[in-house]
């Protein structure tokens, strides 16, 4: 431990807490402060994956191409800076509020970023092999959205269910709605449907998250 | 005030942040002494003396180890901090049920 004393040592054990209600009030505002300084903001989170969702998906639908069925030229890059942008975000934000922090949901967290990674890995090996089988570019269209959406879904409602987050849940399970209506829609029309309720889906989870937040604090 | 009732180790107003911010994390979790420090404000040796007496009483486990050549103290609280706490609260809440009645 941190050595040397210092002078305010002195006072500690002076000082009795007043009244029951105010030590409630101390320990209710403690938890709140290390809650809030150490967990994930949900908010801060959907509302950047909101934002990636609703530019990347509008961008693949003004990108799609009839003829090559599939989105083309700088829609993909769109997408690209989305998704790596907010990935980012997402590690920074959770390193930062996360610093300091040992044991078991380190473990837990650790292992669900790994999840994501290999998911990920797993869906593109199947997009090469599916490809080289002679999909055509459609099919292609519609298997890599769906199947990305598909991890995404699985992945939030777990997350829901290690955190007893239902909020979490929530969103994949409308994840997995809003997958499944992309995927029979088809693009061009399907990247609109997710950048609309699957970008939106993702807002109104962040302004709900505040609310809740805002409330719990109050 | 029946402060006969309320640990005496956790009835202190700075101590008592501290178990409630140990408590607040997940069970099994620990935390460096400096982001304690710095979620509580407290200065280093104050914040020191209180986990010294938590860690007296066996409420708080405090762990040395050497991350590369940096020494790293880590803290947490024990199951029987956590079990002590939630006596203490479960205590404040009837002792204001109590005093409403």
């Amino acid at each position: 431990m941190t050595d040397p004393r210092e002078p305010d040592d002195a006072l500690d054990d002076a000082e009795e807490t007043a009244s029951p209600a105010a030590a409630l009030a101390a320990i209710k505002a403690s938890q709140e402060t290390v809650r809030q300084q150490t967990r994930p903001s949900a908010p801060a989170m959907f509302a950047v994956w909101g934002v990636a969702f609703l530019v990347a998906y509008t961008a693949l639908y003004l990108g799609w191409s009839e003829e090559a069925q599939t989105p083309q030229g700088a829609s993909m890059l769109v997408l690209a800076v989305c998704v790596v942008g907010a990935m980012v975000f997402t590690g920074v934000h959770i390193g930062r509020r996360t610093r300091g922090i040992r044991g078991t949901s380190a473990r837990v967290g650790a292992m669900y970023g790994w999840a994501w990674c290999l998911c990920f890995l797993f869906a593109m090996v199947i997009f090469g092999a599916v490809g080289a089988a002679g999909a055509p570019p459609i099919a292609m269209s519609i298997l890599t959205n769906a199947v990305s959406l598909l991890i995404v879904s699985a992945l939030y409602m777990a997350g829901g269910a290690i955190w007893q987050e239902w909020r979490m849940f929530a969103l994949g399970a409308w994840f997995a709605v809003i997958g499944s209506v992309a995927a029979i829609v088809a693009p061009p029309a399907g990247y609109l449907v997710q950048a609309i309720a699957g970008g939106g889906g993702f807002l109104v989870g962040a302004v709900a998250a505040r609310v809740i937040e805002r409330w719990r604090s109050a | 005030m029946t402060d006969l009732q309320l640990d005496p180790v956790i009835h202190v107003q700075a101590r008592l942040r501290v178990v409630a911010t140990l408590a607040g994390l997940a069970s099994g979790d620990q935390i460096v002494f400096t982001r304690l420090q710095k979620v509580l404000g407290m200065t280093a040796g104050n914040l020191s003396t209180h986990l010294r007496k938590l860690e007296d009483v066996g409420y708080v486990a405090v762990e040395k180890a050497f991350e590369g050549r940096s020494p790293v103290t880590s803290v947490a609280l024990t199951s029987k901090g956590r079990q002590a706490f939630e006596t203490y609260t479960a205590s404040l809440e009837a002792l204001l049920k109590g005093a409403v009645e």
